[in-house]
């Protein structure tokens, strides 16, 4: 897998993320591709194939890392939607941008 | 309305802060030719248009515009980490901090504030289109020349995606384009205009 940017390792999180931005980016050039060409067999088998990766890998990273999309995995003891990092902050745990990881678990202080 | 998804469409982890950088990159933000223009361009054009293809194209690359606002945003914010004030005015960075400090605001680079005079809604199938033809290729121009200005891997990576995005985007408004025609009067493409006319006019 490419490196996109020049420092340090790259974490199981990072590398899943990057799979999940690949299969995303795979689906909306599918997307865009089928609104002029609706009935392209080919590109409809390719679109459903992706989605279900995409959906198994996101459901997955939800649950061990952070939620995708609001109110996603589990909730119980704090909203992880404002727990864990916005994208513009990714990866920049030198600077104070990203949360403590016990925070980013999900905290207890509320 | 909308879902948002809380990832960029492209990995930016920017290491080397360089206001000059944010100073030029800020017009794909707010400039003539940036990505709010796209997405609002796009968005505000779907609701006279009269094909659900073109519709769908309109709304699919109007929304990807927005993850580029975001994306664009990303690489100000990360370019303008953790400044010293002797590097805001050696950059020449100090007219944008006075107003802005290190937020994120839509402009040109040259300083004029983002303007819906940038796009055009001219609610008629063919110029709508052709103008999002057009404004895909000028984007295309832009990021050529951010390209031409910048160095750093880091920053180049990310436009260099967005340049190619520009490309695949005409080639779908291409689509639109083609889509749009085979609906049309193929002898008069002006006869009427779809987006309003209920029946072609009598001659």
């Amino acid at each position: 897998m490419r490196r996109h940017y020049s420092n340090g390792n790259v974490s199981r999180q990072e590398e899943m993320m990057l799979r999940l931005q690949e299969l995303s980016f795979a689906l909306k050039e599918t997307q865009l591709f089928l609104d002029g060409h609706p009935a392209n067999r080919k590109a409809l088998a390719y679109y459903a194939e992706t989605q279900a990766e995409y959906d198994l890998l996101k459901e997955e990273y939800e649950r061990t890392y952070a939620p995708i999309t609001a109110g996603a995995a589990e909730n119980d003891t704090a909203w992880r939607w404002v727990r864990t990092p916005w994208p513009w902050e990714y990866g920049f745990p030198d600077t104070g941008d990203v949360l403590p990881a016990s925070d980013a678990n999900g905290g207890g202080e509320e | 309305m909308w879902i948002y998804e809380k990832k960029l469409q492209y990995p930016i982890r920017i290491e080397r802060p360089n206001p000059l950088y944010a100073g030029i990159i800020i017009s794909q933000l707010g400039g003539p030719d940036g990505e709010l223009a796209a997405s609002t361009r796009y968005l505000s054009q779907r609701f006279s248009m009269p094909y659900q293809e073109v519709v769908g194209i309109l709304t699919d690359v109007g929304t990807e515009e927005l993850a580029h606002v975001e994306m664009i945003s990303t690489i100000l914010h990360q370019l303008t980490r953790n400044l010293t004030p002797e590097q805001i005015v050696e950059a020449g960075f100090d007219k944008y901090f006075v107003d802005h400090t290190v937020g994120v605001y839509p402009q040109a680079a040259a300083g004029v504030p983002f303007d819906a005079k940038y796009i055009g809604v001219k609610g008629d199938v063919l110029a709508d289109l052709t103008e999002d033809l057009a404004a895909e290729q000028k984007a295309r121009v832009t990021y050529d020349n951010l390209l031409r200005l910048i160095d750093d891997p880091d920053v180049r990576e990310p436009l260099k995606f967005l340049r190619q995005r520009e490309i695949v985007h005409f080639q779908r408004f291409g689509d639109a384009l083609r889509v749009a025609q085979d609906k049309m009067d193929s002898g008069n493409y002006y006869a009427c205009n779809p987006a309003f006319d209920k029946a072609k006019p009598k001659a």
